[in-house]
């Protein structure tokens, strides 16, 4: 019976760690290809390098039309830190809003609020553009960063409602006695209990901009504006051009340290959060 | 017909002679037609890496210098398809940029493309074959006469082949202008120098339709021609031809087998038997040969496709630039055509880096700073001219995607032995049949 179970546990965990190993192969790939010199990147493609360099950071590093990598990196982490900050408050106070004072039409608004998280995003991609290019918006940031003061990434308004339904109504209660108006239950009461779920929604923020691909293309025409995810493409080339895919590998390994930092310094929150809404991401 | 193409024939002939061997005629920047408008601003969009995008941002500096009161913002993007994305969301919003790089697939876009007979000789200067090959226009003319886009470069197929492998072996080097049986006898002879699991050639045998169409034109029996409108002369004989010469390839160990094959997709050297050491001869853009080399520490050489049959190697237009029909600076956006294609400096910096250039006064500038590959695309140009290989750039079957598509599905029936070559032909027959009257 013991033996059984052990056997079982061992079969598991062997099964789970060969899934591991199998989905992080090709990030290992990348990481050791990232130190091969680039005419033996594909010319002898296992694992075990013969050959090691850091040339490639270093032409990686150079950027794209004269701009370096360094710009991209600061370009998408202040983007991100922004949108982060939109998100945060515009999304806490439209699901504060949802989920907790009545006002008319709160239950259509919200069905409009749902139905924008089921509308494929190509649909509205070209009425966005003209939107932002009759704004002359087109180039900049705004198109990318005003939005998130507005609300409009509905998932993370549902994810935050859905928590908030969870409080216990009796602390706000508790609150309005002691004298406390709306705004005082959403700062004093809301915001600090559902942290777990704010984390995860500035968590997914910075995933979802920091990937982000094509909002950055279309918004950001030139190069010294590029984010990291756009200046990542321009690496590979088409036919005409020689492409450095040494130096692509090695952007692409640092580009995914801050969100790697970020996911295992925040797990904790981000797995309450996910399980305590009943959502998972 | 026939005569018609025999005059078109020479006159490439001609012209590709006077490129290589007789000077262009010396023009300095002085000469740059004059700009008649006011300050203005242009975009420009192009894709490429960052070679490219260096490059092209040094031209825009030295226009700027040219033309002190036009500016233009260079708006670059790195791969081919996000280039398109973007292009086609931004001319739905009507703010395209004024110049935009194209490839292959202008006529797509003719809806918004400004027709730029009427700047020849103006703003164009490309109007004599001494400032551009007049062989260029053809292929970036619409049925409806409208001259679309001007061409950026040439490039051309040819046989990569990995010189030190060859060399190691104690094989001779292939030499130009094999023919199909030379070209066969020679995988035997390379079969039995190499290593064992290394294979004399890459199978190319559906991975593009480009190698096929050259097949199928040596024949006799052109895929795709503009007769009548559209006419398609492909046999079930060309087919059964190539397949089983293919097939006969692989029984004999020239080629690898299927399971090799298919572990690469040969479009491009990230993923190619070339590259990887599987195989000696592939086939390769000849613009793209720099990227392969680039890929791989064995050194490449390359030489002509094998010969036979009717004339049938074309030399191909790689990139255009097109014009917004909705710039409101066309004059302006003309005037930078005009110097991106023709000006000598604006040529020593893009060098071929989109192809060979089509202003022979641009060639004959950068001829002396050639690299050693660009010299050996020179060499082969020069050695299927004086063969009097060199066809006009024929078009593609219509729904040329799903042509590629299929044929290579086709090609891995045969190889996995799913189908015999017979079938294989006539369902090949079919799909051409099929998608020249769709």
């Amino acid at each position: 019976m013991k033996t059984n179970t052990f056997f079982r546990h061992g079969l598991t965990h062997l099964f789970i760690i060969a899934l591991g190993v199998f989905m992080i192969y090709p990030v290992a790939w990348m990481i050791i290809s990232s130190f091969k010199p680039n005419n033996m990147i594909f010319s002898d493609p296992g694992l075990i390098p013969t050959t090691l360099t850091i040339e490639n950071y270093i032409t990686g590093w150079q950027g794209y039309a004269g701009t370096t990598f360094g710009r991209f990196f600061t370009n998408s982490l202040l983007m991100c830190v922004v949108a982060i900050i939109g998100n945060v408050i515009s999304c806490s106070m439209a699901a504060y809003a949802f989920s907790r004072l009545s006002f008319s039409g709160r239950k259509v608004w919200f069905a409009i609020m749902m139905l924008t998280l089921m509308l494929p995003g190509h649909v509205t991609l070209v009425p966005r553009y003209i939107l932002f290019n009759t704004f002359g918006w087109v180039g900049s940031y705004l198109p990318i960063l005003v939005p998130k003061f507005l609300a409009t990434d509905a998932f993370f308004v549902f994810l935050l409602v859905q928590f908030m339904r969870s409080l216990p109504k009796e602390i706000e209660e508790a609150a309005i006695i002691d004298g406390c108006g709306k705004i005082g239950v959403y700062w004093r009461i809301i915001v600090p209990l559902a942290s777990p779920a704010l984390v995860t929604t500035a968590l997914f923020t910075f995933l979802w901009t920091w990937d982000d691909f094509f909002n950055h293309l279309l918004y950001l025409t030139r190069p010294d504006t590029f984010t990291v995810s756009r200046a990542l493409r321009t690496f590979v080339g088409d036919a005409g051009a020689v492409s450095n895919w040494g130096g692509a590998l090695a952007m692409s390994t640092l580009s995914i340290i801050p969100a790697f930092i970020l996911f295992f310094s925040l797990q904790k929150y981000f797995v309450q959060g996910i399980s305590t809404t009943g959502i998972k991401g | 017909m026939r005569k018609y193409q025999t005059i078109t024939i020479m006159t490439l002939l001609a012209l590709l002679l006077a490129a290589f061997v007789v000077p262009g005629m010396a023009q300095d920047s002085t000469t740059l037609p004059e700009y008649t408008g006011g300050p203005a601003e242009l975009r420009m969009g192009w894709w490429g890496n960052d070679d490219r995008a260096q490059r092209t941002l040094e031209v825009i500096a030295l226009f700027e210098a040219a033309y002190p009161d036009i500016t233009i913002v260079g708006e670059p993007n790195g791969g081919a398809g996000d280039h398109f994305q973007l292009l086609d969301t931004q001319l739905a919003a009507n703010n395209a940029p004024d110049i935009i790089q194209f490839g292959g697939n202008w006529p797509d876009y003719t809806q918004y493309l400004e027709p730029l007979n009427d700047y020849l000789g103006e703003q164009l200067m490309i109007d004599t074959p001494e400032t551009f090959d007049q062989a260029a226009f053809a292929p970036a003319t619409d049925a409806d006469g409208n001259l679309y886009a001007i061409s950026l470069g040439t490039n051309t197929l040819v046989l990569a082949y990995n010189k030190t492998m060859i060399e190691a072996a104690g094989v001779e080097l292939p030499e130009y202008n094999m023919t199909w049986e030379e070209f066969i006898d020679y995988g035997r002879t390379l079969k039995d120098a190499l290593p064992e699991g290394v294979f004399p050639f890459v199978d190319n045998s559906t991975n593009t339709a480009n190698y096929m169409s050259y097949f199928y034109t040596q024949q006799g029996t052109p895929i795709w021609t503009l007769d009548d409108g559209g006419t398609s002369y492909a046999t079930l004989e060309s087919a059964e031809a190539w397949l089983q010469m293919w097939a006969d390839m692989r029984e004999e160990g020239l080629i690898p087998d299927a399971d090799t094959t298919y572990t690469y997709t040969e479009d491009g050297p990230d993923s190619s038997a070339l590259v990887a050491g599987d195989a000696a001869v592939g086939l390769v853009w000849s613009n793209q040969v720099a990227a392969y080399q680039a890929a791989m520490t064995d050194e490449l050489g390359m030489t002509t496709l094998p010969a036979g049959g009717d004339p049938a190697y074309a030399i191909q237009m790689s990139q255009y630039l097109g014009m917004n029909n909705a710039s409101e600076n066309k004059e302006a956006a003309a005037l930078f055509i005009n110097f991106f294609v023709t000006s000598p400096e604006a040529g020593a910096i893009l060098e071929t880096n989109r192809g060979v250039p089509s202003s022979p006064v641009v060639r004959e500038a950068i001829s002396e700073s050639a690299t050693p590959l660009d010299a050996e695309v020179y060499r082969l140009y020069n050695a299927i001219a004086e063969a009097g290989r060199v066809v006009p750039q024929g078009p593609n079957l219509p729904n040329d995607q799903e042509f590629v598509n299929e044929l290579e599905l086709i090609g891995q029936q045969v190889a996995y032995g799913q189908s015999t070559v017979e079938q294989a032909a006539q369902d090949l027959q079919a799909l051409i049949e099929r998608l020249a009257v769709k």
